[in-house]
């Protein structure tokens, strides 16, 4: 089959519209921004579908997402700027999980994009380094180094007596 | 619990959404549309809050009065907000039709077209542009802030159109080369308004201002 069937896309759309933002939002932190990425992704996944069958096409949206996110950040025009408001728990959050839950908030908002792309698709969404590398398009060795870097930094502020692991 | 599962609940409980994310229904036929048309994808961005209901960030757009020109300030609308009955995405049931005005009269005028109320005819040119389908209009009713769509502006109502950038290029096109003259809307056959094209017009998002009866007209012939 080639060419996604109308039915199936808007279902796929409807069912994994918010899951894709919410990854999105993972590597971006910024919602409207996410909500971006992931159109841009679904309408290049649909364009793609014609052309050739889409094996997995939840995973190729991903890809899509990871490689629209990285294009951005190519661009040298581009100056990300990481807004510094902390959202609001939500009210069901255990009092004693909400420190650590703004600490890793923190945390992760200081990474480098790309350190913080890594990182949410190693450690939350379980890519393989090579699946990594590929949708970054930067060598397996770079996705290590970035991996590693981040994890320090991760480290020093939970060493700094903000108790993250 | 492994260490990786525990990263995981970390992260996952960290980069959680602020809100709730809703999808509007028809998210994936607008996207299909875009698709199709071969919008390019740095221009994506004019979907912008077509296809979910709840997300935090906000939307500053630039809106231009149809009737003057004019700029009209609009401060960051937050897509956070509650939609306003009243406001559809995505195909319209019937076409808004830009078409220049050649002359006009009181009704009957032979080959005239009548505006909406019949209370005056046109004689209009050729259709110089269709727009079939819109990234959110909004019909009349107040809701709260002047720059939310479908707020009222002075006495009368608004019914505020997002353009796809294709649509967008086309009226920008068709108001610059054509300075001077009036332009009709026209809806289903009926005249909306014609007013005189003061300047180009290079704006997402188009205000057509009219009496409340003349744009709840409007949303009952536009609406599917």
């Amino acid at each position: 089959m080639t060419g996604w069937p109308d039915q199936e896309f808007d279902a796929f759309v409807a069912s994994r519209l918010a899951t894709l933002v919410r990854f999105a939002y993972s590597l971006t932190r910024d919602l409207g921004l996410a909500e971006d990425l992931v159109q841009t992704a679904l309408m290049k996944s649909y364009r793609a579908s014609r052309r050739h069958r889409l094996e997995n096409p939840e995973a190729y949206v991903r890809r899509a997402v990871v490689t629209a996110n990285v294009s951005r950040w190519r661009r040298p025009h581009m100056i990300e700027v990481l807004v510094d408001v902390v959202p609001e728990p939500a009210a069901d959050q255990p009092s004693d999980r909400l420190e650590e839950h703004q600490t890793m908030q923190g945390l992760l908002r200081e990474l480098t994009p790309r350190q913080r792309t890594v990182i949410v698709l190693r450690y939350q969404e379980d890519w393989s380094e090579a699946q990594i590398a590929d949708a970054m398009g930067v060598h397996v060795g770079t996705v290590k180094t970035l991996a590693s870097r981040a994890l320090d930094r991760l480290r020093a502020g939970a060493l700094a007596g903000r108790s993250v692991l | 619990m492994t260490q990786s599962d525990e990263w995981r609940e970390l992260l996952e409980r960290a980069n959680e959404v602020p809100g709730r994310i809703q999808v509007r229904p028809g998210a994936g036929a607008v996207l299909r549309a875009h698709a199709r048309r071969g919008i390019r994808q740095r221009r994506a961005a004019a979907l912008a809050g077509a296809l979910l209901l709840t997300v935090g960030g906000g939307l500053a757009v630039a809106k231009v009065d149809l009737l003057t020109g004019a700029r009209v300030p609009v401060a960051p609308a937050h897509r956070s907000q509650a939609v306003a009955p009243g406001v559809l995405i995505g195909d319209l049931a019937t076409p808004i039709e830009m078409r220049l005005v050649e002359g006009s009269g009181a009704c009957p005028l032979n080959g005239g077209v009548p505006t909406w109320d019949g209370s005056e005819c046109y004689r209009l040119g050729p259709t110089q542009m269709r727009i079939l389908a819109v990234g959110r209009a909004a019909f009349g009713q107040p809701a709260g802030s002047p720059t939310q769509p479908g707020a009222t502006v002075g006495e009368r109502s608004v019914i505020s159109v997002e353009l796809t950038q294709t649509d967008r290029a086309a009226y920008a096109d068709l108001t610059g080369s054509h300075v001077g003259q009036r332009i009709a809307v026209v809806v289903d056959n009926r005249v909306l308004g014609a007013p005189e094209i003061s300047e180009r017009i290079d704006s997402d998002v188009l205000l057509m201002p009219g009496p409340p009866p003349m744009v709840s007209w409007a949303a009952a012939q536009l609406t599917p």
